[in-house]
């Protein structure tokens, strides 16, 4: 009887320690430990979110300098640090082009051709999402995909 | 009576003439009066694709696709798209349209051997009756568009139908027509001169795909403008 109690009770807290491990264990240790999230900006910044995404690797080495741009006076005075969204005061030419810097407009036009056709027109972040873990774009579907194109070129 | 050698072959040669013309004769009269336009036919419905608004989105695509329970493999209507042309970063794509023309004379009518493939005599739409067809493909070799598929679900052949079956019995537009947020598409009565569609034909310089072989399709394009001449 004693062994058997033993044993219910062992069960459950071995279930819930399997269950929160298996959960995120690559997710909960990278998000803290990459190099991108130790950066200065994330002093303040930690309100808008921790980088998860690919251009967060630390293989990558990037920086969020590197595509928002130097801080300069940021916060104290106006600053030329990049924001990237539709109803950004940022250019959508300067907005894209700290894209292209690595990505090259070729291979984007690769994967896919409406990259030709919105290159100076629109900016990437009206499409793309850098910062989550998985860019949703990416696995969107036929019909949320012409969904999408509806969102802009619908005739009113 | 004394008839000649020369006298004979003459009259032979008269007569052989006679018949020849006749039949050819008769063949040109026959293909006139079919040609001829049947202007008592009050309902003709045809359909224009503005090449200069299409936006390649394929919302046509996917919305024939649910209405008509197109399976996925195969494809009532295609756009078809060719480019890019200029330079980064200012190119352009086209787009046309692939689908049924629902010709006037249509070869794929003439071949069926069944009579599955025919022209619904109120509303020209060029259909096909899934009962009757036994999937010879006759059509699908005939057909100068390409648009022709054996479904692979009903097994018989299947294209376009202008919604016939489905959105034109509910009083509705296409499907395609009805998703296309460009409003590139429009489909209407030709016959019908207040109807979007022959203002759309009086006002846009259009053309019609392989006009040459005498099919008169009722697909009518818009053809792109801008940019480069493609040849």
């Amino acid at each position: 009887m004693c062994r058997l109690s033993r044993f219910w009770l062992l069960l459950p807290s071995f279930i819930c320690l399997v269950m929160v491990g298996a959960s995120s264990p690559v997710h909960a240790q990278s998000t803290e430990s990459l190099a991108i999230n130790q950066n200065s900006c994330m002093k303040c910044h930690k309100r808008n979110g921790a980088m998860l995404g690919l251009h967060g690797n630390s293989a990558l080495a990037i920086q969020c300098q590197y595509c928002h741009g130097q801080r300069g006076k940021h916060p104290k005075k106006g600053s030329n640090i990049r924001r990237f969204s539709s109803d950004s005061t940022t250019s959508v030419t300067e907005q894209s082009g700290a894209c292209l810097e690595c990505h090259d407009h070729e291979t984007l036009a690769m994967a896919d051709w409406t990259h030709n056709v919105h290159a100076d027109r629109v900016n990437c972040a009206s499409c793309h999402q850098l910062h989550v873990e998985y860019d949703p774009i990416i696995r969107i579907s036929a019909k949320e995909r012409s969904q999408l194109c509806r969102g802009c070129h619908l005739d009113k | 009576m004394d008839i000649s050698k020369r006298h004979f072959l003459t009259s032979c040669g008269t007569l052989l003439a006679g018949i020849s013309i006749y039949t050819v004769a008769k063949e040109l009269a026959q293909t006139e009066a079919e040609l001829g336009v049947d202007q008592t036919q009050t309902i003709k419905y045809a359909m224009v694709h503005d090449e200069n608004l299409c936006i390649g989105c394929n919302a046509c695509e996917q919305a024939c696709r649910e209405v008509n329970d197109v399976p996925v493999g195969v494809s009532r209507v295609v756009i078809k798209r060719t480019g890019p042309f200029g330079e980064y970063p200012d190119q352009s794509y086209r787009f046309s349209r692939l689908s049924c023309q629902h010709c006037e004379n249509a070869p794929c009518v003439t071949v069926c051997p069944t009579g599955a493939a025919y022209i619904d005599s109120e509303t020209g739409i060029v259909g096909v009756n899934a009962d009757m067809c036994v999937g010879c493909q006759y059509c699908i070799a005939a057909c100068p568009y390409q648009v022709r598929f054996i479904n692979p679900v009903t097994k018989a052949a299947d294209k376009c139908d202008f919604c016939k079956e489905t959105r034109l019995k509910q009083g509705k537009q296409p499907a395609c027509v009805e998703a296309c947020p460009t409003h590139a598409l429009v489909f209407g009565n030709i016959r019908d001169p207040d109807s979007e569609l022959v203002k759309t034909l009086k006002t846009k310089p259009t053309y019609r795909a392989k006009m040459d072989l005498g099919t008169r399709p009722k697909l009518f394009h818009v053809s792109t403008i801008n940019r480069e001449i493609v040849l």
